[in-house]
């Protein structure tokens, strides 16, 4: 007997539903993008956010039962997005779900986003542990060991921004709007190392820190301006990333020296940015024991496909709950 | 006909099932904050005791605003996914006029924070001034001599609720229905842009 999922995503600026089945086979993936409109604000405003989800969720259920060509009765369980995320995004969301498990009576399991950033990848390779999952995006950077299916342990996290926020910030600073991301890897490519930036530096092991790297380019900026020194983008763009990025590969080198897990994952929207994928490449060179996975563009920006691929892991170990759970903004993922 | 009710845009949770012209079980609770974690448990109690079965639910109504935001928002993901995927009709009410409980000359009050209040008036459900936004100095000018509902101590007087359940069944004329389910959104009265982080 195959296993049906449908899940729902509204933790930040996409409103998407997906029917999985098996596991791993997409049979729907609806994505309802609010970008163009947070463009306009230069970020993501929770309220207009949670304004569009309203707008938008049984749109996307309904298109992703019928672009899947399947009966909500033959649906074996809902998974939704229970946290991290903005509140009032999430209760749509989370509303949505439990109507329709209260309506077909279905089983409902509540997700924590970062585990579907990186069961994501199990669309594309078959995840093998222990697993260390590097996981990046405009709300987490995180290290997060897996011993086993659905076992997370966060060993490394951010002290203050995620680097997605950095990426936006220093892109604000160099008039390249919202999202910063793909803005700064793409003018990047044209930079050279004509400029320094301090290295943060962190008391635990494997943690983050980014704020004081987009003060250093502040800084840095400020200081060409007064001696009236071209201010060259490309290069500030350039050191910033690869000084950021540095900080990624050298704690997830460590992390692998450490735990020697078997396979190492990038999770979540930063994990689409070029020059961290070839940073990457490279490292896995010297652990020829360790399977790398970087998933394609498609699953690294949020999407329901990703939350429904955890859902069926958790719906395998029937971590169902009762439908007076409520939205979690903060949530950890450690915890049941 | 079965007729489900929800009004979860103020500080209380109203749920109803209706059969035909009466209600056959109905809950209504003060649980500020609360509604999204109990409005499934009061569901779930309500279809056990009048014995139904959610599928049976005919035909849904809701208050779409203006209220709390994310409030408002419950009831009306509920309502949207259930009629969307049960392909039964939907009808809103405005939230000041399902207040004024279908009493003759009516304002209701609600508080909208920052020494502001909606104010609407109705008589017997039929609008006399349309739901806006005011500073409460303004509201005061307004109320005249008609009888007053709401959140009252706003202008010094005791806050009085009507039985929603029945101001749901008594208003059943002034019903809207949605005819496009998907673009239906709470009447905010609000900009968005107003909670731009500077
Ligand atoms: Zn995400």
């Amino acid at each position: 007997m195959s296993k049906y999922i449908l899940a729902l995503e509204s933790s930040c600026d996409e409103t998407a539903c997906a029917i999985i089945k098996d596991n791993t086979e997409i049979l729907s993936n609806v994505v309802s993008s609010q970008i163009n409109v947070h463009k306009l604000y230069g970020g993501v405003v929770p309220e207009v956010a949670s304004r569009i989800h309203i707008e938008n969720i049984s749109l996307v259920i309904e298109e992703a039962l019928k672009e899947a060509n399947i009966d909500i009765k033959d649906i074996d369980a809902i998974g939704i997005t229970q946290g991290p995320g903005l509140i009032g995004s999430l209760h749509v969301g989370v509303q949505a779900a439990k109507t329709i498990a209260w309506l077909y009576n279905k089983p409902i399991i509540p997700i924590h986003h970062i585990a579907g950033h990186i069961y994501a990848n199990s669309f594309v390779d078959t995840l093998e542990f222990p697993l260390l999952a590097l996981v990046v995006s405009g709300g987490h950077t995180e290290l997060v060991m897996m011993e086993e299916d659905y076992e997370f342990e966060v060993i490394g996290t951010t002290q203050d921004d995620a680097i997605g926020e950095a990426y936006d910030k220093v892109a604000r600073l160099l008039g390249l709007g919202y999202p910063g991301g793909p803005a700064i890897d793409n003018l990047a490519k044209s930079g050279k190392a004509n400029y320094k930036l301090p290295i943060p530096k962190v008391d635990k092991p494997y943690d983050f820190s980014f704020s004081g790297l987009k003060s250093a380019v502040m800084q840095l900026i400020n200081r060409l301006k007064k001696n009236n020194e071209e201010i060259i983008d490309a290069d500030i763009a350039y050191i910033f990333q690869e000084t950021a990025l540095s900080l990624l590969v050298n704690n997830t080198k460590k992390a692998l020296n450490d735990f020697k897990p078997k396979h190492l994952v990038l999770a979540g929207g930063v994990a689409a940015n070029s020059r961290l994928r070839e940073l990457m490449q490279e490292l896995i060179k010297d652990y020829p024991d360790i399977k790398l996975t970087i998933p394609p563009l498609w699953c690294c920006t949020d999407n329901a496909a990703m939350i429904g691929a955890a859902t069926s892991i958790a719906y395998d170990k029937k971590m169902f709950k009762d439908l007076d759970f409520s939205a979690r903004p903060s949530m950890d993922i450690e915890m049941r | 006909m079965i007729t489900l009710c929800i009004d979860t845009s103020h500080k209380y949770l109203t749920v109803a099932l209706l059969k035909d012209y009466e209600i056959l079980v109905s809950f209504q609770e003060e649980c500020f904050k609360k509604q999204s974690e109990k409005v499934f448990v009061v569901l779930n109690d309500l279809c056990l005791k009048a014995n139904i079965n959610p599928l049976d639910i005919n035909e849904v109504v809701i208050s779409k605003g203006p209220g709390s935001y994310t409030g408002v928002r419950i009831a009306m993901s509920i309502a949207k996914v259930m009629c969307t995927l049960n392909n039964i009709p939907l009808y809103t009410l405005n939230t000041l006029q399902l207040y004024s409980a279908n009493i003759e000359n009516c304002a209701v009050i609600m508080d909208a924070r920052s020494n502001r209040a909606y104010i609407g008036i109705y008589n017997k459900g039929n609008t006399i001034l349309k739901s806006t936004v005011y500073e409460i100095n303004i509201i005061k000018e307004l109320i005249g001599d008609n009888f007053l509902v709401g959140d009252l101590s706003l202008i010094d007087k005791e806050d009085f609720y009507p039985n929603i359940s029945k101001a749901f069944l008594d208003l059943r004329p002034c019903w809207e229905k949605v005819e496009n389910i998907h673009t239906l959104t709470p009447e905010y009265l609000k900009e968005a842009t107003t909670y731009m982080k500077k």
